[in-house]
This record gives structure tokens, sequence and C-alpha cells, in this order.
């Protein structure tokens, strides 16, 4: 549905993006991950033809953006990093005018509208200004106006930056509820946002693709079970001891106290070993109470040294 | 382009731009008026409508300087040019609504010519005053016309206006500045190498291509070296004829003169299309940078 082809932009000599290629197929729902600056916005700016590229093609569905722009745009609902809204139209005003944009005949906008509206869970503030909404609504306002003239392609830059937690749980249901219908491409800087309601993640840092696979796949490859963090009860020194002498522990440390009688450790194992079950088996044998054990945050950072690593290895 | 008009139309009177442009525009007009034609008795009302311009020149600015700018500052403009429209419905959009509001201001002095009819009892010149107001609409329009292309280059509203204020006053300037400038071919000849070295470096800030813009320079140098040797008489007084001849000032004053000339609307016509199609230029071209 959305192909992109060799995408090259440069801005001056900076050069945001680099031989960027990947597909979206029909239904699926793509997760655009990468840190800031990485080159999302951008990509999906020239996939909207917001932009142009230095070099390469994009096509969607079908259409050539560059060669046939209004027909590839019918195609597609945009929702940019920050939402193009009108602050001084109410949120009616501002639907009727994004139904006039995307040619949606006079008779059925009131139906679409509506629609969105309800699609967007906006419908209590219509009437309302703009500028005096809250950034959930007006975010949501934002993907009510992509959502106008049902196009098949969604395109959405970070829907959930700068939402609090219950908008962004909202957001988020609200888009797996849209990927029934439309074919979306989503980006975010968090893996967990977009790990869990996406079918295949396209990673980039740098202007450059670093993976393309499931989400599966992907934490499969990283997850960090080598790297613990544990709350045991009990005293400190017999506990660190006993954990340092697990088969595979290459390093255990005591990293503070943080409850009275408890200690937190933190516990590297080599890469074959999963050190968990021992560890329970230790400490139920000493009857030490385990209050608390978890691996270590999984953050984008890691995934690109582990990925770039992995691939640098591979050459090599 | 008929949804971004009626957006851009509502908006002239959502936030006070359009209020404010029509009231001051009446204001000076009026101000005119009441001196000429109710103080002095002048008969002919085109004479308001010639004295006022040296002011409103400072009027159209505010009107014209967020067309472009302000969508781009606030990033709305991502809405309109990844919408399935024309980005020349874009513009013309933009442009025609700023072209009501100016139309509402020539609707509303419509009244004054009036009442001098009634008050000399029919004697106003009634070919000379509709030959000023056709000057004066078509002034204003070249005013909106370039004006919305200076906004078109920066997201700084202020710098828009500020600029668009220098230029209307650089173009009224050297309507008096004809006289000043000497007649020399020599100076002639140094002025057009100038300005064709202010066009080449346009040229190379627009493609980026130095090998183009070199065989582009000398040739067109070549061409001025070798037109001024076999024909130098040609050059006599000619940066003065052309600088005549590009005033939009200048054919503003003629058109009062009394001839009227089809000339001078074409001139007036060119100018607007030309700033239109520049416009449109800068935002495509934008998308490149
Ligand atoms: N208009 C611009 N001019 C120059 N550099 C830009 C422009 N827009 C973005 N960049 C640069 O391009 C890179 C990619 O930016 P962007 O696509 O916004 O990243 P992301 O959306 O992933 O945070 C960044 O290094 C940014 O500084
Ligand atoms: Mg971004």
């Amino acid at each position: 549905m959305i192909e992109v082809k060799h995408l090259t932009k440069r801005y001056g000599d900076h050069l945001a993006l680099d031989d960027i290629s990947f597909t979206v197929e029909d239904g699926e729902i793509v997760g655009f991950l990468g840190p800031n600056g990485a080159g999302k916005s951008t990509t999906m700016n020239i996939i909207t033809g917001y932009l142009s590229s230095t070099e390469g093609e994009v096509k969607v569905g079908g259409v050539d953006v560059l060669e046939n722009p209004i027909e590839a745009k019918s195609k597609i609902g945009y929702l940019p990093e920050i939402p193009p809204l009108y602050v001084d139209m109410t949120v009616q005003e501002y639907l009727d005018f994004a139904c006039d944009l995307k040619s949606v005949p006079a008779a059925n906008k009131p139906e679409t509208i509506e629609q969105v509206c309800k699609l967007a869970r906006i419908a209590d503030v219509r009437k309302r200004l703009i500028r005096n909404l809250s950034k959930g609504y007006r975010q949501r306002v934002g993907l009510a106006q992509a959502l106008v003239g049902n196009p098949e392609v969604l395109i959405l830059d970070e829907p959930t930056v700068g939402l609090d937690p219950k908008q962004i749980i909202e957001v988020r249901d609200l888009i797996k509820n849209l990927s029934k219908k439309h074919t979306i491409l989503l980006s975010s800087h968090i893996l967990q946002e977009v790990q869990a309601v996406c079918d295949k993640l396209v990673i980039i840092n740098h202007g450059r693709i670093v993976a393309i696979d499931t989400p599966e796949a992907l934490s499969r490859n990283i997850l960090q079970i080598n790297k613990l963090e544990l709350r045991i009860k009990g005293p400190k020194n017999d506990i660190l001891r006993g954990i340092q002498d697990l088969d595979g522990v290459v390093e255990a440390e005591i990293l503070r106290i943080r409850e009275e009688g408890t200690v937190d450790i933190r516990v590297e194992t080599d890469d074959e070993t999963d050190v968990r079950g021992a560890v329970f088996t230790f400490c139920a044998e000493n009857n030490y109470p385990i209050y608390m054990m978890r691996t270590d945050e999984i953050n984008l950072e890691d995934i690109f040294l582990q990925v770039t690593g992995e691939r640098e290895a591979r050459r090599r | 382009m008929k949804a971004v008009f009626l957006k851009e139309l509502r908006g002239y009177f959502r936030n006070p731009i359009g209020y404010v442009f029509i009231g001051m525009m009446f204001l000076v007009i009026s101000f005119y008026y009441i001196v000429y034609s109710m103080y002095y008795q002048y008969s002919d009302y085109y004479y308001v409508l010639d004295a006022c311009v040296g002011l409103i020149m400072f009027i159209f600015p505010i009107l014209t300087m967020r067309i472009m700018s302000e969508e781009m500052k606030t990033k709305t403009d991502q809405i309109l040019l990844t919408s399935p429209i024309k980005t020349s419905g874009i513009v013309l959009g933009k442009f025609l609504a700023a072209e009501v509001i100016f139309l509402i201001v020539i609707a509303l002095t419509l009244l004054q010519p009036l009442v001098t009819i009634l008050h000399f009892k029919g004697t106003l010149n009634t070919a000379f005053t509709l030959g000023g107001y056709l000057a004066f609409f078509l002034l204003g329009t070249s005013f909106i016309a370039i004006g919305m292309f200076i906004s078109s280059l920066t997201e700084n509203q202020l710098i828009a206006a500020v600029i668009t204020i220098v230029v209307f006053m650089l173009m009224n300037l050297t309507n008096g500045l004809y006289n000043v400038f000497p007649s020399s071919r020599y100076f002639s000849l140094g002025a057009l190498i100038v300005a064709l070295a202010i066009i080449l470096f346009l040229i190379y800030r627009a493609i980026h291509e130095v090998i183009i813009t070199g065989i582009v320079g000398v040739a067109a140098l070549l061409a001025l070296l070798v037109t001024f040797f076999i024909v130098p008489t040609a050059f006599d007084g000619l940066l003065i004829k052309i600088m005549q001849e590009f005033s939009v000032f200048e054919r503003f004053a003629d058109i009062f003169t009394g001839v009227f000339e089809l000339s001078h609307v074409i001139f007036f016509l060119s100018v607007i299309v030309f700033f239109l199609f520049m416009t449109y230029q800068v935002v495509e071209k934008r998308r490149w940078s």
C-alpha cells in the first residue's frame, strides 16, 4: 500500500534520510520507531507530499506521490507531529473545512463529521473553539481531521506525544480500532508504545533503517534476561555471596537499601544463562522472601546498540 | 480553491485584521475626502484617490503580511499542502480573499463621489472618477500580490510587513529619483551589469548550479557588451527609461493624466500575475529545500 524506495533527503549539507526503503502492506499497521531527530517526521512529510525527497520514490496505493500528487494525497489521512489546527475555528468549522479540502460532497458532510467525531470521541466539544481545548482533545481533533473522507491509509506522526497516561491509552485503543479498516503507519520514539499495536516495526536511527521485523522477533532479540534487579529480604552479605555463587553469574553487586531489612542487588550473567529459576530456588531454600525481580528496562538505545552491533558482527 | 478562499475570508473577520485594514483604509481615504472635496471644494473625486496612495501603502502590509507567513509558522500549511488540492488553488484562494477585503473598502468609499455629485450638482467628472477608481483598484491589487509574495518568503509576519513597507517605499521613492541618475550611456551599462550580477546571484540561490549560472552569466554579459559596442546610443538614458517603464507608481500617476491607455492596465495585470506566479513558485520550491 505504501512503498518507500531508496529515499534520501538532504537539508543543505545535512543528510536527514539516507537511502530508506520499506513497505507497508494492505491492512497492515506498521510502527515507525526511532529517537528524536532520526528522520521519522521527514519521511512522513515526504510520503504525504509536504516535502520532496532529494532522491528516491514513494508510491501510495500504486500511485507515485510526485507524479500524481492529487490522486496519491486523496488516499492519505495525515496527522502531522504538530496537529495543523486553526485555533480560531470551532471543531465543527474545522472539520467542515477539512471536508471541503478533501472534496467530501456537501450532502455527505454532516454524516462524515458525525462519524469522525464519534470515532475520535470529540462529539462533546464540537461547538467549542479549538483554542480552548486541552492538548488531548486537540490531538484527537487532528486525528478526526485525518479520518475525514475515510482514506485508505493513515499516517500518524507521534500521535501520543505530550498526552497524559490515560489519554495515551485512549489514543492507543482508538488506533487499534482504526487498524481494522485502515492501513496505518504510526511513528513513535517509545518502543512499548508501538510494540503492542503493530504488526511490523521499522526502526530508524540517524536517517538510516536499522531493522525491520515483527515486534515479537525484535523483542526476542533484545530481551535482556542477563541483567536482573532483585530485592530480597534477609542478611545482605549472605544473600550477595549466595547469588554470586550461582551458576553463570558474572557479576552481582548491592545497589542500595530501599526497604527495611531488604537489599537491592544487580545481577549480570553470561548470555546463555537465565538465572531467574536458580535465584528462586536459592531464596526458597534459605527462606529469603523475594520482594522484587525484574529485567533491565529495554530502551531504544539498547535496541540500536544491539541491532547495529549484530549487523556489524555479521559483517566481520 | 473555494474552500481556502472561504476559510481565509472568514478568518479576516475572526481576528481583527480585516476590520483594522478596512477601518484604517476608510479613515485615510475619508480624511483626504474631507480635505479635498469638503474643504478645498475640488469637484474631482480622483484627486482623493490619487492623494491617499502615499499613506495607504503603509496600510496594505497589515493585510498581506500574514497571508502566507502565518500558516508556515503555525504549521497549518501542512493540512493544505497534503490535501488533494492544487497549490495554485491555495495561492489564488488566499489572494482572492484579500482582494475581497480590498473591494469592501472600495465599495465603502463609493458614497463619497455620490455625495460630491449631489453637492456640486452633477459637475463630477465621471470618466475621470471611474478611471481613478480603476487605477486605484489595479494599484491596490498589485500591492496585495507583491505583499503576498513577500509574505511567502518568511514565516515571520513582522519581517514580512517591514520588507513590504520598504519595498513600497523604494518603489515610490524611485518615482522621484529619475532625474538624479545621470543619463550617460556608461552609467546605464554599469547599472545593467550590477543588475545582471544580482539576477545571477538569485538564479544561483534557486538552482545551486555553478556551471549553468556561469554560462547564463557569460552569455548575458557578452550580449550586453556587444550591443553596447554596436549601438551605443541605445544606452543613452536607458536606465531611466527602464525604471519608468517598470514603475508601478509612474503608471498609476499616468492614468490620472487623462489619457487612458490599455497598456497601463496590461502592465498592472502583468505585475499581479507575475507576483502570484512567484508566490506559487516559492510555495512549490520550499518543499525541495
Ligand atoms: N527544515 C529542516 N531544516 C534542516 N534540518 C532539518 C529540518 N527538519 C528536520 N531537520 C533535521 O533532520 C533530522 C530529522 O528530523 P525529523 O525528521 O524531524 O526527525 P524525527 O521526526 O525522527 O524526530 C534532524 O536531524 C533534524 O534536525
Ligand atoms: Mg518528528
